[in-house]
């Protein structure tokens, strides 16, 4: 459990990161380091060159406007957590962060470098695509957004070209009639979810439904994406209930079996959490 | 008066070194010489066509490359035989490095000595194996299938074993009602914070070879190095100062690393250190705890258990290096606490292409207490009488003891239960729970959950033979140094001996140090296992304090020109008793025990030639005498004594998620006197974390080819301490009659009924039967699921 060598670069600035992913021949970025570092050890990642990006000022940085709320690449998950600013601006940040693994890891592990990493298994790869946000990325020709949609490929699979690094990701901000809620379960405390699923409800001014949506996790090779509009538009999520929101899911959610579930059990599971976290929303 | 230490609840000595990380692991041993890093084989039953090293000679930093062909003298030949039994007809063990063929995954192959780890794995990269696979034989039920591990072990069959009291057929024909359950648990593994490890220097001016070992055997250790290398034993020096937890896996030795380390050493002459890394424990080191019973139970209308036939398999992996110790382990404390007048036991022990299975914690007793306690609860619910008056109905009683089971244990002796009081635990055990309230508990089970209880009863043999030994000596600056050979690894040795000495000897309990696993300070061992080093080394450093304070006494008679018999030792100084002031200190008496011609200190003047003390007419050191105020201590039980306990515990079962919620767990817990009672709740509360990992976390998941799926602390889930509940303990102090001290073993008490209890609990809430550990949420819903389908 030693990785093979490599050369480390740590870079002054995000222009300086950006020439050297365009020139180092099987370069990865480094930040916080808490998914990569054990691939290495395992030798199942041997990358030739390390970008080391974490200490970069440029990156560091929480922006919140009026519509959106913008985190640097080298903000870690602490940081998030504890950032007051995204508390009130867009709690399901916080909600989400409290979910990620152990203090020890969030304190290095970095929310951007959790979407790089593009595990579908990752509370913030359901939390962006639910909230339909984007990241933004760097490279020698120029930056670009990439939609949360179009962001991820498969597991591990980000739509990030070789020479491109995420500086930062942008999630917008919700309604004042939209509530969100993030019900998961794992195995044991701070693992990756074995099923979870992440809700945003926008209510009309009758306080009824008008579109409702949520992200799961760990069911496919990327956030699975299901949209409650037609079965919840212009009702209450508790007139419509339990039993229909789960048929409804368990017809939708098609997850794999793995050591800690089988795909019956996950799919049970998903749907569970589905309707948990929009009851959660009510 | 000096204030009595044993029995208290005193924190541990060792812990203000290990919280702030001072402690002395093999690892922290110095890094200035050769790593030692092995490939293992990718194949779980293979036979090796071809290796090709010279690519990996090329890596800057490599010392050497070695396979089996490169081995020399008795390094050839198998890794010994640890424990032979007449009923292990086919024991195999490994070679230091594969000869021919593979039959696990993780298997040494080859070894790499380089300057570094890194190295040493970029080396192996490039070294080429060619293996022709064969099918692998994974599972029960593969190996009782046609497929085979060893050529030549027909059937897989290491060992069949049958015991047996009474007549059972008999008893089966005759009894009113006749149950039968198949029941099995899968494997785990101790899975210590620190894994195996090895440093040794060789010092060729002194011709010493040192080894620092993560072992709970130093001096077994040392014993199978020399005896493979070679050497005189006296040359050889193992300690184990500090070991990160060993659960049994630590037990074994040699491993093939001690002695490629040891003999790398010597040939190099440069140190050399192997670190296990956690991959490599999970593949390479033992794991335990696979085992199918099928039992067969008569019993009366009222519950009593006239007749118990229980047949099992053992899968003990690809070699059995510790004989067939575990299911022995089994077949002998199934009984538990009940009266089984006809008892027949049968196992065989079967190789499976799979790391190899030897005692973890419980050692086969979490299995033999599942086996035993579901047989009760399946009683009680076919003649629908509660399970703890079931368990009442069948215990042996407080004044059945000593009581003769009528089997052999696994040392080899009677298996006689020395004391015990079995329905008081567990009337305290239901009343700690409340058992009678649980119905109304029951009633009140918020929406979405089901809620049940369970309790569960066990015995274990602790502290077994064959021997220990104790040494204290009293310096003459007033310090006295306890040394015992077998090692620590985390029980609280250091802190309990000290206890023990300070008491007998009537010294401060801050004066007393303590070394253990350290053969340069104490040569005759057996080593840490079985729940027996309180009993067999505390018995032992009691003994050698009881001979170093009959001494001070003698001495100091004669200096105070007292008679012995009205002497005492209170506070380290030995006085006329109950007259401080007519007293000299024990220091002082280290020094006159010591005729000296060289001063070396003030006090020391006192033993000089011309000091005037003692009889001119008599030699300075009597005959019979010996200089110093130390002695040796040996305790040698003539049996193992039997500790025991009862758990109960409540649990919620989520109704979405299937996951079973313990609400409350708790303990009571027998271990005769209690030396330190902290120390023995702390043994318990991971015992009981280990079990409820066994019981609802842990499994090896093999895939059909051998490979474990599941190697890493990401997908073996071992739980974390938000995982386990707060465990409530309670004692009763029932001493064993069999050693001075009164007391029985506590180390593996807690991990032993966690799986039956968790078990009992579950089925209370479910309503369907529990027949197979661990339980995992996603089978539990396949279960509801399977039962739900019956049920319509």
């Amino acid at each position: 459990m030693k990785p093979s060598p490599f050369s480390y670069h740590p870079a002054a600035s995000v222009d300086e990161a950006a020439q050297f992913l365009s020139e180092l021949e099987d370069a990865k970025i480094l930040a916080g380091g808490q998914s990569l570092i054990p691939l290495m050890n395992f030798r199942l990642a041997s990358p030739t060159h390390l970008i080391d990006i974490s200490g970069l000022a440029e990156l560091s940085e929480i922006k919140v406007s009026e519509s959106e709320v913008e985190i640097g690449a080298s903000v870690t998950h602490s940081q998030v957590l504890q950032s007051e600013q995204v508390g009130s601006a867009l709690p399901l940040l916080v909600e989400a962060e409290r979910l990620i693994a152990h203090e020890v890891i969030r304190n290095r592990g970095t929310l951007c470098g959790s979407l790089a990493h593009a595990d579908p298994a990752g509370e913030m790869t359901a939390v962006i695509t639910v909230l339909n946000g984007r990241v933004n990325t760097a490279s020698v020709s120029g930056g670009r957004t990439i939609e949360a949609a179009d962001l991820f490929e498969g597991p591990l699979q980000s739509s990030l070209r070789e020479d491109e690094l995420i500086v930062s990701a942008t999630f917008p901000k919700l309604g004042p009639r939209t509530v969100s809620s993030f019900r998961e379960v794992a195995r044991r405390h701070g693992d990756y979810a074995v099923a979870g699923a992440v809700s945003v409800v926008e209510y009309d001014n009758d306080d009824q439904v008008h579109s409702a949506r949520a992200a799961f996790l760990s069911v496919g090779p990327v956030p699975t994406l299901v949209s409650f509009d037609d079965l919840l538009r212009g009702n209450r999520i508790e007139d419509v209930g339990h039993n229909e929101v789960y048929n409804f899911l368990s017809s939708q959610l098609e997850p794999h079996g793995d050591l800690q579930a089988s795909a019956d059990y996950r799919r049970h599971l998903s749907a569970e959490m589905g309707w948990a976290s929009l009851e959660a929303c009510i | 008066m000096t204030t009595q230490s044993f029995g208290k609840a005193i924190r541990r000595t060792e812990d203000d070194r290990l919280i702030r990380g001072r402690g002395s692991f093999t690892d922290d041993a110095g890094s200035e010489g050769l790593s030692l890093t092995m490939i293992r084989s990718p194949y779980a039953n293979a036979r090796i066509l071809s290796i090709d090293v010279s690519e990996a000679w090329e890596v800057e930093g490599v010392r050497a490359v070695l396979t089996y062909s490169d081995l020399p003298g008795r390094l050839v030949e198998p890794l010994p035989l640890l424990i032979p039994h007449p009923s292990l007809v086919a024991p195999r063990t490994q070679y230091i490095l594969a000869k021919e063929h593979v039959r696990y995954v993780g298997e040494a192959v080859v070894a790499i000595f380089a300057t570094d780890r890194y190295v040493g794995e970029d080396a192996a990269e490039r070294v080429i194996v060619e293996y022709e696979p064969r099918k692998a034989v994974v599972g029960i039920d593969a190996a009782l299938g046609p497929d085979l591990v060893h050529d030549d072990v027909p059937g897989n069959v290491a060992a069949d074993h049958v015991e047996h009291v009474g007549n059972v057929d008999q008893a089966l024909d005759e009894a009113p009602h006749v149950l039968e359950l198949d029941l099995d648990m899968e494997r785990s593994m101790g899975s210590s914070l620190e894994g195996r490890a090895s440093h040794a220097t060789w010092d060729r001016h002194s011709r010493k070879l040192r080894i620092q070992n993560a072992t709970q055997t130093p001096t077994s250790v040392r014993f199978a190095v020399a005896n493979i290398l070679e050497i005189p034993d006296e040359q050889v020096e193992v300690f184990a100062i500090d070991v990160g937890g060993g659960f049994g896996t630590k037990v074994i030795h040699p491993w093939p690393e001690d002695i490629l380390t040891a003999w790398g050493a010597i040939e190099y002459e440069r140190p050399v250190k192997f670190t296990e890394d956690r991959v490599e424990h999970f593949i390479s080191s033992s794991h335990e705890r696979a085992q199918r019973h099928q039992i067969k139970v008569g019993f009366d209308d009222e519950g009593r258990i006239l007749g118990l036939d229980v047949d099992f398999v053992h899968d003990n992996g690809a070699y059995t290096p510790y004989g067939m110790i575990a299911p022995l382990i089994t077949a002998t404390q199934l009984p538990g606490p009940y009266k089984l007048p006809n008892y027949r036991v049968r196992f065989r022990s079967v190789y499976t292409n799979t790391v190899q299975v030897t005692p973890y914690r419980g050692a086969a007793r979490p299995h033999a207490v599942f086996s035993m306690e579901r047989t009760i609860d399946r009683i009680a619910a076919f003649l629908e009488i509660d399970r703890a008056e079931l368990r009442r109905r069948n215990f042996i009683q407080p004044d059945e003891f000593p009581y003769d089971l009528g089997m052999i244990f696994q040392d080899g002796r009677p298996a006689i239960y020395d004391s015990g009081n079995y329905p008081e635990l567990l009337e305290k055990v239901l009343a700690m729970i409340d058992w009678d309230g649980f119905p109304e508990r029951r009633s009140q089970t918020p929406p979405g959950r089901r809620r049940g209880i369970g309790v569960a009863c066990y015995v274990e043999g602790t502290g077994l033979g064959p021997y220990e030994g104790g040494h204290v000596r009293v310096e003459t600056g007033g310090k006295v140094q306890v040394s015992t050979g077998l090692a620590s690894s985390g029980q609280g040795h250091h802190t309990v001996f000290a206890q023990i000495v300070s008491d007998e000897l009537g010294v401060p309990f801050e004066d007393v140090e303590v070394v253990t696993g350290d053969t340069r300070r104490f040569q005759y061992a057996v080593g840490t296992f079985a729940s027996r080093a309180a009993v067999m080394s505390g018995n032992a450093v009691a003994e050698a304090a009881r001979l170093v304070k009959e001494k001070a006494i003698q001495i100091a008679a004669e200096a105070l020109e007292a008679n012995p018999d009205d002497l005492e030792i209170v506070d380290a100084q030995v006085q006329v008793k109950g007259t401080p002031a007519r007293g000299i200190p024990l220091a002082q008496v280290a020094v006159l025990a010591n005729p000296l011609r060289y001063s070396f200190s003030e006090a020391a003047r006192a033993a000089t030639q011309f000091a005037g003390a003692g009889d001119l007419d008599e030699p300075p050191i009597k005959p019979g005498e010996d200089p110093g105020l130390e002695a040796a201590g040996w305790y040698s039980p003539v049996r193992a004594t039997f500790a025991s306990g009862a758990h109960a515990v409540e649990v919620e079962v989520d109704t979405a998620t299937s996951e079973v919620e313990i609400l409350r767990y708790c303990v009571v817990h027998d271990c005769g006197r209690l030396i330190n009672p902290l120390i023995v709740e702390g043994q318990i509360h991971g015992g009981v974390a280990q079990g409820i990992a066994g019981a609802l976390y842990e499994k090896m998941a093999y895939d059909e080819d051998g490979n474990l799926q599941n190697a890493s602390f990401m997908d073996f889930l071992m739980p974390y301490c938000t995982e386990i509940p707060e465990v409530e303990i309670d004692h009763l102090e029932t001493p064993s009659p069999l050693n001075p001290l009164g007391i029985k073993g506590a180390g593996e008490a807690g991990v032993i009924p966690v799986s039956a209890v968790i078990a009992a609990a579950v089925e209370d809430a479910e309503g369907f039967q529990i027949n197979h550990m661990p339980l995992f949420p996603s089978e539990l819903h396949e279960m509801r699921l399977m039962n739900a389908e019956v049920s319509e």
